[in-house]
């Protein structure tokens, strides 16, 4: 405990409280702005919902979140010790290929899948012509094992990368001193390494529940009622806004709970290493049967998560015959790079400052925490949060020029703007979870040689995090890609992205034309994801 | 390194930064939740008859009202176009929409197409219909929206979802003939009715209904249009109920001048060419509707699915009774 004395940590220099709270506060302002609702209270709007639908969307949406993140917690886990721990034919290649349902988006995966499994697709019909009477009306896919299969698919790969990782840096030695105790190698994996790999694995279940409990696209595509279902029948069906933003609170209230005690459970632990980043492992040769059984699973859920998914929308593709979409493919596709970089760069500078900043001084956390809930409200009602402050900027611009124009409202800054305070959160995740790996007593090392606070950041802690700040990038950058309602709401003119045309396709039913813009999203994530392979390759 | 990189993030964003955009005079602005596909040919047209260019952006209906009403008098929207008279209602009393008074406009729409107080205006007219397979059902046991909740039907009937706008103003035409408590009655019984949970879109409802799922349905017009363009042999087929109770329910896509706008004549221009043959043919062609100007013939594909009685009474009422029409499938267990 010496050392973190002499770091002085809970001191806070008022430059540092000003930096937090340049970041923090933007961040939170939507949130703040939402909360304001709780003025205008709808007690009829609230007693209906909860004499109607309330309690079975409340249902679903626990139900759904417990099985997605247990879902997505095993199979992480489990192909992250797969492909980073064992040694079976194709392991090396499955490492990079169980990264790419990260450029699905999940209403993507969702709308392929009910066009393959629905009761009129083509698997069911198949079956049906085989047996018209037996087979009947056959099963409908759109229940809760339906969307969770959809949503396991796409979004194991947050829990699969940040363990990967984990496993990859923390495995080694650990086992080692493990095995010379006696264990065998699998016994030392799971009552060594698991639980030291705890923060990491509840790292990425906590951007999975975010997802899923902030997720419209997919549980609309199966007509499945979940907590959003209430906030967009509040505002769209009921027309009133208020009530929106008051429901979309208690995600938020409920999100804050889940953060609160993840924190309480992580504080609990240290997790340090002293070495190089990378080592080279020692696997756990499979033979036989267990190869093959480790081979299925792992390329299993590559078919499952991406290939079957591309080949429909390859098919699709080809049977609209890439019809018109207006503007120019090329001009979509624009858009859509061009405010990922964008977006990316400025999420990532806020993750990481915020990260740093909260590893320095650990009594900013519930601040920084607060600045990265963006991620669990539904994207529309963000929007909303943003525009509202938009329009009292401008106001204030307007009132202090005297003149009345648009300065921040349509414009891409705003949009890049909504973009980091919405992912913030999983760049600040993949940030914090590197950082975590490093022990302070580098940084007091270097104090002791003389070196000022920066220069320790850049000389240290900067080349450790530097793969935390590469996943955190491709992170962000592929929701950014795959992100749509903010992007609907708040982009200027002639913005239109790829997964805008996605939108305007499929919520006229026309698949076929909605495949190609699709497929556009997908191949551009496929890009950053083979970067990051590469990257680990090293 | 590190600093460039933050050096290049701060500029970018400040070269992004919107700064205050200048209009020309000969230009009209439009917010738009009708889909691009839909509407840019038919300002291409416009602009190549009279030189004004249309900038225009798309979107959900309230997001893009919220949007107009956050800019305040800064909003660069001349015309407000959405899709169902319940959302152009509620841009109306939102106060969103400035009325008009224009000949042109009250001479082309008919009256019950259109807000009695000149704010929006009906450009193109849709029937919410029932749609049958020929095999299973025979036409004669077909009569009104209403008969579809008797017991006969049971396990037969496939539906799209309640959170859909257009199932939202059926119901809401019903309150307003009915009153809500006979159709609580009706909407309890379609949803005993019920072979499948209510599906996303109408296209999967009558691909349900081609598979034998389920045996009747409700559906817009042009979806089936389209369906059966994709797939001329599916076995499906249109029937027009309530043709002695009142007439089929129809509705609208259409729009109005915007409170603020920069350019209200220019708008009313665009709105008034909107009315007119020319753009109305291509207008409802586009997406197989009927051309709400009634001196226009819906293109012939269109004419082919015969002629019926239209429900005429005012789809102000659509969007009055949405939020009962809402609660009221809420509370009968309409998905």
């Amino acid at each position: 405990m010496a050392g973190i004395r002499f770091l002085k940590r809970g001191n806070l220099p008022p430059a540092a409280m000003a930096v937090a709270a340049g970041i923090g506060i933007p961040a939170v302002l939507p949130l703040l702005v939402l909360a304001g609702a709780f003025f205008s209270p709808r007690p009829d709007i609230w007693q209906h919902l909860t004499e109607t639908i309330l309690g079975d969307v409340l249902w679903n949406t626990v139900t759904l979140a417990v099985v997605v993140c247990g879902g997505c917690g095993f199979l992480g886990v489990l192909l992250a010790f797969l492909v980073e721990g064992c040694r079976f034919p194709g392991q090396k290649i499955l490492r990079g290929l169980l990264l790419l349902p990260l450029a699905m988006p999940t209403y993507v995966t969702a709308f392929v899948y009910n066009g393959i499994f629905s009761v009129s697709g083509p698997v069911q019909s198949f079956f049906r012509s085989l047996a018209p009477e037996v087979y009947g009306k056959g099963f409908d896919f759109r229940s809760l094992w339906g969307v969770s299969l959809v949503l396991v698919l796409t979004l194991y790969p947050y829990v699969y990368l940040l363990c990967a990782a984990a496993f990859r840096t923390q495995g080694n030695r650990l086992m080692e001193a493990a095995r010379t105790l006696g264990e065998s190698r699998l016994q030392s994996g799971f009552r060594v390494v698991l639980p030291l790999a705890r923060p990491w694995i509840a790292a990425g279940v906590l951007l999975v529940l975010m997802e899923t409990i902030a997720d419209f696209g997919a549980v609309a595509v199966f007509n499945f009622d979940t907590f959003t279902t209430a906030i967009y029948k509040a505002w769209f069906g009921l027309f009133s806004l208020e009530a929106a933003a008051q429901l979309s609170f208690v995600l938020v209230i409920a999100v804050i709970l889940v953060v609160v005690l993840e924190g309480r459970m992580r504080s609990r632990m240290r997790f340090f290493r002293t070495g190089a980043e990378e080592e080279i492992p020692h696997l756990l040769p499979l033979s036989g049967g267990r190869a093959v059984l480790a081979s299925a699973v792992c390329w299993g859920v590559f078919v499952l998560g991406f290939a079957l998914p591309v080949a429909t929308l390859v098919y699709w593709s080809l049977l609209s015959h890439g019809e018109a979409v207006y503007g120019g493919y090329a001009t979509y596709v624009g858009n859509t790079l061009l405010l990922a970089v964008f977006g990316t760069g400025f999420t990532l500078s806020g993750a990481v400052v915020l990260a740093v900043l909260k590893r320095q001084y650990p009594s900013l956390t519930p601040l920084v925490r607060l600045a990265t809930l963006g991620y669990a409200i539904p994207g529309t009602v963000l929007a909303v949060g943003m525009v509202l402050v938009a329009g009292g900027v401008d106001a204030g611009v307007g009132l202090l020029s005297g003149n009345q124009t648009l300065v921040v409202q349509g414009s891409a800054a705003l949009l890049v703007a909504g973009y980091g305070i919405r992912f913030l959160a999983a760049g600040f995740q993949a940030v914090t979870s590197a950082f975590e790996r490093i022990s302070p007593r580098l940084g007091e090392a270097a104090a002791l040689l003389g070196a000022g606070r920066l220069r320790r950041f850049f000389a240290v802690d900067f080349p450790l995090i530097r793969s935390g700040i590469v996943t955190g990038a491709l992170l962000v950058f592929v929701e950014i890609m795959k992100e749509m309602p903010a992007t609907l709401m708040l982009r200027p003119f002639g913005w239109d992205t790829l997964a805008v045309k996605v939108f305007e396709l499929t919520s006229e039913g026309e698949w076929e034309r909605a495949a190609l813009p699709a497929m556009g999203i997908v191949l551009a994530g496929v890009l950053p994801v083979m970067l990051l392979m590469r990257g680990r390759k090293k | 390194m590190v600093f460039r990189f933050f050096r290049m993030v701060l500029i970018g964003l400040f070269m992004t930064v919107g700064i205050a955009q200048s209009y020309a005079a000969d230009e009209v602005v439009v917010y738009s939740a009708r889909k691009e596909h839909l509407i840019q040919p038919v300002f291409a047209a416009y602009t190549a008859e009279t030189g004004i260019k249309v900038t225009y952006l798309t979107g959900k209906a309230a997001a893009l009202l919220q949007r107009i009403k956050a800019e305040g008098n800064a909003s660069p929207a001349d015309v407000f176009l959405t899709v169902d008279a319940g959302n152009l209602w509620h841009a109306a009393e939102s106060g969103v929409l400035q009325p008009v008074r224009s000949k042109v406009l009250e001479k082309n729409i008919p009256a019950h197409l259109r807000d009695d107080k000149g704010r929006w205006f009906g450009l193109s007219v849709r029937a919410r219909t029932i749609v049958y397979h020929p095999d299973r059902v025979k036409a004669g046991t077909l009569s009104t929206y209403e008969a579809l909740a008797d017991p006969v039907w049971k396990d037969r009937l496939v539906l799209r979802t309640s959170k859909k706008v257009y199932n939202q103003s059926l119901v809401a035409m019903m309150i307003a003939a009915h009153g809500e408590k006979e159709t609580e009655t009706i909407v309890k019984g379609w949803v005993g009715n019920l072979a499948a949970p209510p599906f996303g879109n109408d296209t999967k409802t009558m691909e349900a209904i081609a598979s034998g799922v389920g045996d009747v349905g409700i559906v817009n017009t042009y979806y089936f249009g389209r369906l059966k363009r994709k797939q001329p042999d599916l076995k499906l087929a249109l029937f027009w109920p309530n043709q002695e109770t009142g007439g089929v329910h129809v509705n609208v896509s259409g729009g109005g001048v915007t409170r603020h706008a920069p350019h209200p004549e220019a708008a009313l221009q665009l709105l008034e060419w909107l009315a007119t043959e020319k753009a109305q043919r291509l207008f409802a062609d586009l997406n197989m509707e009927y051309p709400a100007n009634p001196d226009v013939a819906p293109a012939a594909e269109v004419a082919a699915w015969g002629s019926f009685q239209k429900d005429t009474r005012p789809l102000i009422d659509a969007g009055r009774y949405q939020a009962d029409a809402v609660r009221l499938m809420d509370r009968a267990g309409y998905k």
